[in-house]
């Protein structure tokens, strides 16, 4: 059995949602990381980032910067995902976890992501999360494994390594389940 | 030692008390002595035909010899020793043989004078030799019992008698100044050497650590290199398995929305596949410029 090198070709769910989770994985990382040195830093001042609540008001220095210390974390924690991903989308097409998982995004005519198509992307990609997945999930079902966000961004994804795959295992499951829709039918 | 055989003397045969001479009468130094050799001689025997028997398992006999460029002294001693070999199964056969046609032999005389034997001229012959004949073979079993009963207490003296005489070795090596003074001597012999060998080792050791301080590059481009080498593996495999794992999961998806199973995706345009050219990772900024 000859092995097919898939590169170039569209990638699959499975590929892109590990991508995805490392993705979460380092932003939630370098959220965490933040936040720790914030804290540390604060605590360097004596400030305590935990003694001003919301609703507390602003009347000493102390508050002021302890309040603007909480907003810059959450901010940061806003603003963090759509850079990390328009960061590295525009610059390279790939983000850390699709770099791990060989992946790459790309534009459906060939040209490179821009920083608009990129947030776009980004915007798309937060739609299908509202929709409980579904638009990550219509990657399963199109036929050129596009999700939502690559339809509205007009972008796909595709295997930017010598991607080999388990033929004896897919031609099983193809024979296994082609049978089954033959039978059916 | 005199008691021990005492005690073996006391030790009855297992229901073969009607022919055995009364152990009543005290201790018979003849048949004691005659027991344990007969033991020894057996337990010795099986002893060493197991041996043999292991010995010529492990060493299974290999092809036949080559014959070619042999000298006429190692013909002679081949063909002696083959001789030696083929000696005892000639004796053997013969022996057999011998046995054999005396029986027959034996056998057609006794058909050709039973007229005369038979007559009644031999007839006052016959009472006499018949009772030779019955105390002969009455003679001949109870031969057979004794043998029977002072084999097993003849394996028994001697498995005995082996086992005490490993432990009066024993004894005798732990209290035995002699043997105490040679083992001190071997101990001190050891350390002395020990105290040779470490320097050595330690020099050893030394001129490796040495080594790797001068060439620290080497050493952990060595490392780093089979860490990364491990880690792309590793990489490679979880790649492997989820591409698998895409198809998979689509034909399963596909089967349950009962859509016809897909075959192969369209390729995306040449263009776009161009895009996907990896190792580009290096060469992006440069790439965003000329772009």
């Amino acid at each position: 059995m000859t092995e097919r090198k898939l590169v170039g070709q569209y990638a699959g769910f499975l590929s892109r949602a590990v991508g995805l989770i490392l993705d979460y994985v380092i932003i939630a990382a370098i959220v965490v990381g933040s936040g720790i040195v914030v804290n540390l830093l604060f605590s360097a001042l004596r400030i305590d980032l935990a003694a001003c609540p919301a609703g507390t008001p602003i009347n000493s220095v102390q508050t002021l910067a302890c309040v603007g210390g909480r907003v810059f974390l959450v901010f940061f924690a806003i603003i963090l995902g759509p850079l990390y991903y328009v960061f590295f989308w525009s610059l390279t097409g790939q983000t850390i976890g699709q770099r791990v998982m060989g992946l790459r995004v790309v534009r459906l005519n060939g040209r490179r992501l821009g920083f608009w198509a990129s947030l776009v992307r980004w915007i798309g990609c937060q739609v299908c999360i509202l929709t409980l997945g579904i638009g990550f999930l219509w990657v399963l079902v199109d036929n050129r494994r596009m999700g939502w966000h690559d339809k509205l961004a007009r972008t796909c994804v595709l295997y930017a390594w010598p991607a080999v795959q388990n033929e004896r295992f897919v031609a099983k499951v193809n024979r296994r389940f082609g049978r089954r829709k033959a039978t059916s039918a | 030692m005199i008691d021990e055989e005492m005690q073996f003397e006391d030790m009855e045969p297992e229901g073969e008390q009607g022919f055995a001479r009364p152990e009543s009468e005290g201790f018979d130094a003849y048949r004691s002595v005659v027991r344990l050799l007969v033991g020894l001689a057996l337990v010795g025997g099986e002893g060493l035909i197991g041996r043999v028997r292991e010995w010529e398992t492990a060493h299974p006999v290999g092809g036949s010899a080559q014959a070619e460029e042999e000298l006429d002294g190692d013909l002679a001693r081949h063909a002696l020793i083959g001789m030696a070999f083929e000696t005892a199964e000639m004796v053997r056969q013969a022996a057999l043989g011998a046995a054999g046609l005396s029986v027959s032999v034996a056998g057609a005389m006794w058909s050709a004078l039973r007229p005369i034997t038979g007559s009644f001229l031999f007839r006052p012959f016959w009472s006499p030799v018949r009772s030779v004949a019955t105390r002969g073979e009455a003679r001949f079993v109870r031969y057979t019992r004794i043998g029977r009963s002072e084999e097993q207490r003849s394996r028994k003296m001697a498995d005995e008698v082996t086992g005490l005489l490993i432990e009066d070795i024993l004894r005798y090596v732990a209290d035995n100044p002699g043997v105490m003074a040679l083992i001190d001597t071997q101990v001190v012999a050891l350390a002395t050497r020990a105290e040779t060998l470490d320097p050595l080792v330690q020099e050893v050791g030394d001129r490796y650590i040495a080594y790797l301080n001068e060439h620290p590059d080497d050493v952990q481009n060595l490392v780093q290199g089979q860490a990364i080498g491990m880690a792309t593996e590793v990489r490679d495999d979880v790649r492997t398995v989820t591409v698998t794992g895409d198809t998979f999961l689509e034909t399963l998806v596909r089967a349950l929305l009962r859509r016809t199973p897909r075959e192969d995706l369209p390729p995306p345009p040449p263009e776009v596949q161009h895009q996907a050219v990896p190792g580009r990772w290096a060469g992006d900024i440069r790439y965003i410029k000329e772009n």
